[in-house]
């Protein structure tokens, strides 16, 4: 089964003056979808909407020419999801969950173990939901939201609280999923899964498109050797500067050169970033 | 809908509800209590005013408080269980088995003692608990639900106590009044007859309406609310 995701002047607003969403339109059909944005900027609440556990204030939001939200219990057999926020203070077992999970899908379960085994959760079976870290918690909410899932899935923040070593194995995990959607504030995560990319802020879609879109501009991420020497040729280039990051447009036989002469240490196309960033720029980065 | 998903729905919400100390201690005490307040006295305002006011609100508070759960774990479990409609019925089977031991202890002295009358206001107020415990149960913050709880299990009936204490002699309960108090003071108003312009059977009939009209209420509340994980 094929998905798409169109919403038409999706607004969400809050209480007493919070606007949470406002007048999205977009239309989704390639996955996995990335939604990129700062705190705040409504993504969790999109999810919400997209997964039918709320409704939008005005406008509305269609998977497949139906609307979540009106028609929730057909959604909750579509959709998978997990949030942030793992903390499972619950007096059950993984091994007892794993059970419940075969028994409500049993021709999941060779699928299931799998993801057991992948995610390396065989080593705290005998743990109780409520005893595990936010890593932990984090990776058996992944492993209840991707290895049953029967359509799309969707993910909140879902590598926030791993480490490295997890965050890597989930990542790769993931980016084989076919329908996903998954949030995050993380350029680079973004860039790593997604083949389609919503940036959000305040509410609002200020960037949408694949990742081919991302680099038609010469744009590179630079890393110096010094931060406090520059080199001349890209001092009239430079968009954005962390540190001793810049953000510069360039070409690779420059870098290159820059790089053979020691000045940089390394450099690489920016796509997503680039895009990020220039999405959000309000005048706060350092030029 | 699935019957085994339900079935599978119901032990998970009952997971847990059992195997702590504390619950037997309650049970323990429960019955020595309900057993001390017949046997050593005759008339049933003993039983009726320590059931109501201590043993069944401190049962019905841990029960309660087992099914309170803040929105991110409720999200979790509507994607493990992928239907409101399940969730729904199985919170609400989950619910009648914990306050089975309760209603099996208190119906058991009763017969025991002779004292039968009272199994009807028993069962309305242990509906009622159920009711609460349901309702509770949809709140996104476990002190509000605590606090819902202890407000309709404890304050409430406490509250009608002094109502009733107050009335002067000949007065009567109007009818709303009746009806609340035999929602939310089963006990007390039974056995303090003649208090109210309502029979017991119409004041219990009235108090079990309410109850389903509330079941009915909850699942549509659980449908329509939104959920903030």
């Amino acid at each position: 089964m094929m998905y798409n995701i169109h919403t038409i002047d999706l607004c969400k607003y809050f209480p007493p003056n919070i606007v949470a969403l406002d007048k999205i339109n977009i239309r989704i059909s390639k996955f996995p979808l990335a939604l990129l944005g700062p705190n705040g900027s409504g993504k969790t609440t999109f999810l919400g909407i997209l997964c039918g556990l709320k409704h939008p204030t005005s406008g509305s939001l269609y998977i497949n020419n139906f609307e979540p939200y009106k028609e929730r219990n057909k959604a909750f057999g579509l959709v998978s999801f997990m949030y942030d926020k793992p903390d499972f203070p619950l007096r059950i077992k993984i091994r007892e969950l794993i059970e419940i999970l075969v028994s409500l899908n049993s021709d999941k379960e060779n699928k299931l173990w799998r993801f057991v085994d992948e995610l390396g959760l065989n080593d705290f079976l005998d743990q109780s939901l409520g005893e595990l870290s936010s890593g932990q918690s984090q990776l058996v909410g992944l492993l209840t939201a991707i290895s049953v899932s029967n359509g799309l899935v969707v993910l909140d923040e879902p590598i926030s609280h791993l480490d490295l070593l997890k965050r890597n194995i989930v990542m790769d995990l993931l980016s084989k999923i076919e329908y996903l959607v998954f949030t995050t504030h993380v350029p680079e995560e973004a860039e790593a899964i997604a083949n389609y990319i919503v940036i959000l802020n305040e509410g609002r879609v200020i960037w949408a498109g694949d990742m081919s879109q991302m680099y038609r501009d010469n744009v590179y991420e630079v890393y110096l050797a010094d931060s406090s020497n520059l080199p001349r040729s890209l001092k009239d280039s430079i968009l954005y500067r962390f540190g001793r990051v810049v953000l510069a447009k360039s070409n690779e036989d420059e870098l290159s050169k820059l790089y053979r002469k020691g000045l940089i240490i390394g450099f690489r196309r920016s796509g997503v970033k680039h895009e990020y960033i220039k999405a959000l720029d309000r005048g706060k980065m350092v030029r | 809908m699935s019957i085994s998903r339900l079935w599978t729905a119901v032990k998970w919400y009952v997971k847990g509800l059992f195997i702590h100390p504390l619950v037997e201690i309650l049970l323990v005490i429960i019955l020595i209590g309900e057993y001390l307040s017949l046997a050593n006295y005759k008339h049933l305002l003993a039983f009726a005013f320590l059931s109501e006011y201590i043993l069944f609100p401190m049962y019905g508070i841990y029960v309660g408080l087992h099914f309170t759960r803040e929105h991110r774990i409720f999200v979790f479990e509507i994607n493990l269980f992928k239907n409101l409609n399940i969730i729904s019925m199985a919170r609400f089977i989950a619910s009648v088995i914990g306050f089975i031991p309760l209603l099996m202890i208190s119906i058991s002295l009763l017969v025991y003692f002779d004292k039968t009358s009272l199994i009807v206001p028993v069962s309305v107020k242990i509906l009622f608990f159920i009711i609460v415990t349901l309702v509770a149960s949809l709140f996104n913050s476990k002190s509000f639900s605590f606090m819902f709880i202890i407000l309709m299990e404890m304050l409430i009936p406490l509250s009608n106590n002094v109502i009733i204490q107050s009335l002067l002699p000949g007065q009567k309960l109007d009818i709303i009044l009746s009806s609340l108090m035999y929602l939310t003071s089963t006990l007390s108003i039974y056995v303090s007859k003649g208090l109210s312009v309502l029979s017991p059977s119409t004041g219990f009939l009235i108090a079990t309406l309410i109850c389903l009209s509330s079941l009915y209420l909850y699942h549509l509340l659980l449908e329509r609310i939104e959920y903030h994980p």
